[in-house]
């Protein structure tokens, strides 16, 4: 028999580490035969629901959490209740909390995450070192950087770009920003609907995003680089910090000579250091899969012991697995920085927006961002529009309660 | 049975009427299933609440067209739609007629003109945004190059992430894409203007602005209104040279009514709204196209 499985796994490494473990998966299972179709989170949006819908969809597939992603399919009951599942492999104990919390839409648990991140701030040891530049230990000492980075003739200091993902970049700074500004529980109000995003401390937050700007951090062009190429002069030494997710790891390929450092964002005057985790995506089982205990099997397979080594020294990725030992990987002095990092936090642990947000809050957001970004918009007035966005997100009943 | 059927092959005016259903019904039935049922189930999304994915839709009746005046984010697109109307309508029809009448009374290498110009229509728009967003690529892109090795630098920009310059910019790629339709349209009707009012106009003194003004354009008015309609309609439907170039941004700076609708609908799953959205859109198509049909046909009497 055959699964269909769609993916949305990028860059050479992870794609190689997938293949191998689907042929692993179909050599131990000779009876399933995993097709494997790639396709990216924007081409997921736009024809996963039809297709499902239609009966043409996949058995598995590779999609992101939240409301506006896996929630909108969990909720129309397009997706198999992952309830049995979780007792049946003992994922509670196997999976990091967030795998269940994250992936619950209206009271089930219908994925299991995958690619456990955080977000924080890379710096590029060559070039601090070079400078005689220490690491900041604060987030104003990080920001004053940016000058002395400029004068230095490094530009931008921070790499970023946002001209085709819609502001999305810059927003993730800002959800590390509100993150270390405005404490967790404030946040989780938040994005239940039951604190409004227009308050001071928000606006607050959003004002630090504007320094950011006006430091001079970001490229002048940001706006207008891509992503990968706004990525790319951090990799490439034109910029000697970035403020990202441990996702961008997998873009540290071996042509990449200089070393990097990774650490949570600096702490905020008057806010706690806190670690922004997520799950880059989450692997969901179509409702009406007609093989529903062998794509059980392959998930289950995803996540054993067999496949986590392949994800984390060949790709990168960190499984949402608990109880492992990074001790033993074969890995770059960065990549374990942050899975040492990971096992070791005991800090707070703040929320990355987007993936528990509704589209229609994150599309206003990150498109009101640009415009912050570029001084059109006041820190008053995005904040004034998410709200606007969220209070309609609760009156249609699209929002995620978290507080509950 | 089968002896009326004979009958009925046997009258001829009959048999020409079923032969003549016979072509029509197959192209009627698509026209049915692909637009006019399309079209009234999208008036009735356009009166229900929906995320594109619950069983349930909930009808709502005009609610979404009223939240539709107070949208901002609609009248933001319209205004952009309306920019695009009028320079992406006036710019290729005037370069069209521009190079048509200067190659018009025939000069060496015009297969040559006349291929060249025709060349971007050929293109998909998709094609024509993708090459634009390499020409506008604020690192390497030609025209930043270009800029700077001549030492213009205060020049280059990032021309498709700057608020105010993105709109124009992407205006520019389409006219290059669209003009060479205008020219070959205009250079068609050309053919049909009298030349002996031209030789009466130049016998009267006439300078070639006043023969261009009073005498060429007046000849070409039904192929300027027919091409001056079609550009308007594609200016209220403009999408995917947008949606490959900027998808509406940065922020809000570039989004059409239609980007505005596709984002609606399907990236923020409000398919009731989005649909309220394009019926809006397609009252403005419809209103625009009854305007300067109405005009050309006035122009034809």
């Amino acid at each position: 028999m055959e699964i269909l499985y769609w993916d949305q796994v990028s860059g050479d490494e992870a794609q190689a580490v997938i293949e191998t473990i689907i042929a692993n998966f179909e050599e131990a299972h000779p009876n399933i035969k995993i097709n494997r179709e790639v396709y990216t989170l924007e081409q997921l949006t736009d024809i996963s629901r039809t297709a499902i819908e239609a009966g043409e969809g996949p058995d598995i597939m590779y999609y992101d959490s939240g409301p506006a992603y896996g929630g909108i399919l969990g909720n129309a009951g397009l997706l198999l209740s992952l309830e049995e599942a979780y007792a049946a492999y003992n994922w509670d104990e196997r999976l990091v909390s967030v795998s269940r919390d994250w992936t619950t839409y209206g009271g089930t648990v219908y994925g299991v995450g995958h690619e456990f991140e955080a977000q924080g701030l890379y710096w590029n040891k060559r070039i601090f070192a070079d400078e005689g530049i220490e690491v900041p230990s604060t987030f104003e000492e990080m920001v004053a950087l940016c000058g002395t980075f400029r004068e230095l003739g490094y530009d931008p200091p921070m790499a970023a770009g946002w001209a085709d993902w819609g502001g999305f970049p810059i927003s993730h700074n800002w959800y590390n920003v509100l993150a270390n500004s405005v404490p967790s529980d404030t946040v989780a109000a938040a994005i239940s609907g039951e604190y409004p995003w227009n308050s001071p401390d928000i606006v607050a937050s959003l004002d630090l995003v504007v320094g950011l700007v006006e430091a001079g951090c970001y490229d002048e062009q940001g706006s207008a680089t891509s992503f990968l190429d706004g990525n790319a002069k951090f990799y490439t030494g034109q910029a000697p910090m970035m403020l990202m997710s441990t996702w961008a790891m997998q873009f540290f390929t071996d042509e990449i000579t200089d070393e990097f450092g990774f650490m949570i964002l600096p702490p905020i005057e008057g806010g706690e250091q806190t670690m922004i985790q997520l799950m880059g995506a989450v692997w969901y089982i179509i409702g009406d899969t007609e093989h529903p205990e062998e794509t059980l099997t392959f998930l289950n397979y995803l996540v054993s012991d067999e496949a986590i080594p392949l994800w984390i020294e060949g790709a990168k990725l960190l499984p949402g697995v608990t109880g492992v030992d990074f001790s033993g990987y074969d890995v770059r002095p960065v990549y374990s920085d942050f899975l040492n990092l990971v096992s070791g936090w005991d800090g707070p642990v703040g929320y990355h927006i987007d993936v528990l947000t509704p589209a229609n809050f994150n599309t206003t957001l990150w498109e009101s961002n640009v415009e912050l970004a570029a001084g059109r918009l006041t820190s008053q007035e995005v904040a004034d529009r998410i709200n606007a966005e969220m209070e309609r997100a609760v009156e249609d009943g699209r929002h995620a309660d978290i507080t509950g | 049975m089968f002896e009326s059927i004979r009958q009925f092959f046997a009258d001829r005016k009959l048999r020409d009427y079923a032969t003549a259903y016979a072509f029509v019904i197959p192209a009627l039935a698509m026209y049915v299933i692909f637009v006019v049922y399309p079209f009234f189930y999208t008036i009735y999304l356009s009166l229900t609440k929906w995320d594109g994915a619950k069983p349930v839709k909930e009808f709502v009746g005009l609610l979404n067209y009223q939240q539709l005046v107070a949208d901002s984010r609609l009248w933001s697109a319209l205004s952009h739609n309306f920019i695009w109307i009028v320079l992406g309508t006036v710019a290729p029809v005037a370069i069209g007629l521009f190079l048509g009448v200067l190659l018009w009374r025939g000069v060496r290498g015009m297969v040559f003109f006349r291929t060249v110009y025709f060349l971007p229509v050929v293109l998909a728009p998709v094609a024509v945004g993708i090459i634009w967003k390499w020409m506008y690529n604020p690192q390497f892109g030609p025209i930043n190059s270009t800029l700077r090795a001549v030492g213009l630098d205060v020049l280059a920009k990032g021309w498709l992430g700057d608020p105010y310059l993105a709109l124009p910019a992407i205006i520019l790629a389409g006219v290059w894409g669209y003009f060479g339709f205008c020219f070959v349209v205009i250079m068609a009707g050309l053919q049909n203007i009298d030349m002996e009012q031209i030789d009466a106009a130049l016998v009267d003194g006439a300078n070639g602005a006043q023969r261009l003004w009073y005498v060429i354009i007046p000849g070409l008015r039904h192929v300027l209104t027919m091409i001056t309609t079609f550009t308007l309609i594609l200016g209220v439907n403009v999408f995917d040279i947008i949606w490959i170039t900027t998808r509406g941004g940065p922020g809000r700076a570039t989004h059409v009514i239609a980007t505005y609708t596709y984002n609606t609908a399907f990236r923020e799953s409000y398919v009731g709204y989005g649909s309220a959205l394009a019926i809006v859109m397609g009252l403005v198509s419809l209103v625009v196209s009854f305007i300067f049909i109405s005009i050309r046909e006035r122009g034809g009497d």
